[in-house]
């Protein structure tokens, strides 16, 4: 900290009634912060400790000042420490890094850490200044976002598939019908044998579809092309309705492992934009072929339509939370689950798009990895 | 539409001499000719539109199914039927749509409207800006359930 002018008034008044030093001032402002604050030299040692780290880590000031850093970091994160440290020494500020940390009690708590390097009166870097916020909260609430999100995509896809549900019941019941009140048994089993095959037309889109959001988290192989298919196939009613034709293409078979009542979410999500997006004939493109991004191998997935576009100032915001461009239709929540769920498998997502008329149309890129690298790294 | 009609035309009970019915039946009583009320089912999905079809000539009407909106006026105006039984959702022209053409050119033709979609608001919500209110009934109906309706239209607008 620069020494105050002892010219200057040492008294600043803040206020109708409070008058405070500068140093006294922001020793109040650091202690009343909601954030804990937390400085620490280059070996990691705690220097100061504010009331709110007290409050969020359960160790008093005493207990903590003298002690390593790493007290409070969870075993397998100790890496993290040598990382930051090695940023800070030169010159670098984490901003906005999201992981966890172990309170005195041992229970974990999601923080969200922004670290500066302090520098002396030379400019020399002399340890780093740690604001925990703890997230725990938002956390939580994501995660029931999320699983909201799940509900309401089975709710949009079951109304959606009703009707290729719906069609064929109708003729099931007019066959089993027509089965009952005929006179003749071989006519009687030739409706029978046609109801059999509707009801299985049934079966197949409520096993493939509806039944997603049971699904346990275990990673399964996944067939890429049944699983666009399948979903494609949910989606019959609107797309024959609008008469969009379809374009796929599928380059090379393409297992992945992933969960895939996550992978039948993320592109139903996908899809249903693209729907909606387009009005009467428009073109829907789907391919699917092997990739590599980042050096890791996996598949990359390409839905295009030729709907209407998104606007240029919308697209920084259209993968957050709560973001729709569909008015009253639109969660928002869509894309933004969409991106949580490709990104947990180790993937990532893009979107290009444009209004142009005449060349409109957005295009969703999506990276998955043949076998999620995070999770080959837990079980080494 | 190519394709040729048939129409098979069955005597009436109370003129083939049955000499079994004519004991029975009091004599100097006269039953009423019964004509079938005729009946337009359109559906872009063959199998509801054909089976309904069926299900409908055997319970007393007499029913011609087209599979899309465009074939159906065409019919309809030879036709004249006094039932249109539409699905909404079809391909280039809807069952809102479809119907409200019916209403401008035979306006006596009695509409009911059927859907296996739950989101077909936005379609009917189209048609009622236009003024035009319709019968819908959702898919899967009983065909028991579905004549009796249709029958009950036409009574109560007597």
């Amino acid at each position: 900290m620069r020494k105050q002018d002892k010219s200057s008034p040492s008294m600043k008044e803040t206020g109708p009634n409070i008058s405070l030093h500068p140093h006294q001032l922001l020793v109040a402002i650091v202690e009343s912060s909601d954030d804990a604050i937390i400085s620490k030299n280059l070996q990691g040692i705690v220097t100061s400790w504010n009331a709110a780290a007290s409050r969020i880590f359960g160790y008093t000031a005493e207990e903590m000042i003298g002690q390593s850093i790493l007290l409070l970091i969870p075993e397998e994160l100790h890496h993290e420490e040598d990382l930051i440290l090695s940023k800070v020494k030169a010159g670098e500020r984490v901003e906005h890094y999201e992981t966890t940390r172990i309170t005195k009690g041992g229970e974990r708590v999601e923080v969200s850490i922004t670290i500066s390097p302090i520098r002396d009166e030379h400019g020399r870097i002399i340890g780093a200044s740690k604001l925990a916020r703890d997230i725990s909260g938002r956390k939580q609430m994501e995660r029931l976002l999320i699983q909201s999100e799940k509900l309401a995509a089975t709710g949009r896809m079951a109304a959606t598939i009703a009707h290729e549900i719906n069609n064929p019941l109708d003729s099931v019941m007019n066959l089993i019908f027509l089965a009952r009140t005929s006179s003749s048994m071989i006519k009687a089993r030739g409706y029978l044998q046609t109801a059999e095959k509707e009801l299985e037309r049934v079966a197949h889109i409520s096993r493939q579809t509806l039944g997603y959001y049971r699904e346990a988290g275990a990673p399964v192989e996944v067939n890429l092309r049944e699983l666009v298919e399948d979903v494609v196939a949910a989606y019959q009613g609107k797309l024959r309705s609008k008469r969009i034709s379809i374009d796929c293409e599928f380059n090379e078979h393409c297992p992945i492992l992933v969960n895939r009542g996550e992978m039948v979410q993320v592109l139903s999500n996908i899809i249903a934009n693209s729907i909606d997006a387009m009005q009467q004939e428009g073109i829907l493109q789907i391919q699917i072929g092997k990739a590599v991004h980042s050096e890791v191998e996996g598949v990359r997935i390409m839905v295009r339509d030729n709907g209407t576009g998104i606007r240029q100032e919308h697209l920084g915001k259209i993968f957050e939370p709560f973001f729709t461009t569909k008015g009253n239709f639109g969660t928002g929540i869509g894309l933004w689950v969409t991106k949580q769920l490709i990104e947990k498998h180790g993937g990532n997502i893009v979107l290009t798009s444009c209004t142009d008329i005449g060349k409109s149309g957005t295009s969703l890129s999506i990276f998955v990895p043949f076998a999620n690298p995070v999770a080959v790294e837990e079980m080494k | 539409m190519l394709g040729t009609d048939f129409g098979i035309f069955q005597v009436a009970d109370e003129f083939r001499p049955n000499p079994i019915a004519a004991r029975k039946r009091k004599t100097g009583s006269k039953r009423p000719a019964i004509t079938k009320p005729t009946i337009l089912v359109v559906d872009d999905e063959q199998m509801v539109a054909d089976t309904t079809v069926e299900i409908l000539n055997k319970s007393g009407f007499r029913a011609v199914c087209a599979y899309d909106g465009q074939t159906a006026l065409q019919i309809a105006a030879k036709l004249r039927p006094e039932y249109l039984l539409a699905d909404v959702l079809m391909p280039s022209m809807n069952g809102v749509e479809l119907a409200i053409a019916m209403r401008k050119t035979l306006p006596e033709t009695t509409i009911l409207l059927f859907s296996g979609q739950v989101g077909i608001s936005e379609i009917v919500h189209q048609g009622e800006k236009e003024g035009y209110i319709f019968d819908i009934v959702a898919k899967p109906v009983h065909p028991e359930k579905l004549i009796a309706r249709l029958k009950q239209m036409r009574t109560s607008t007597k």
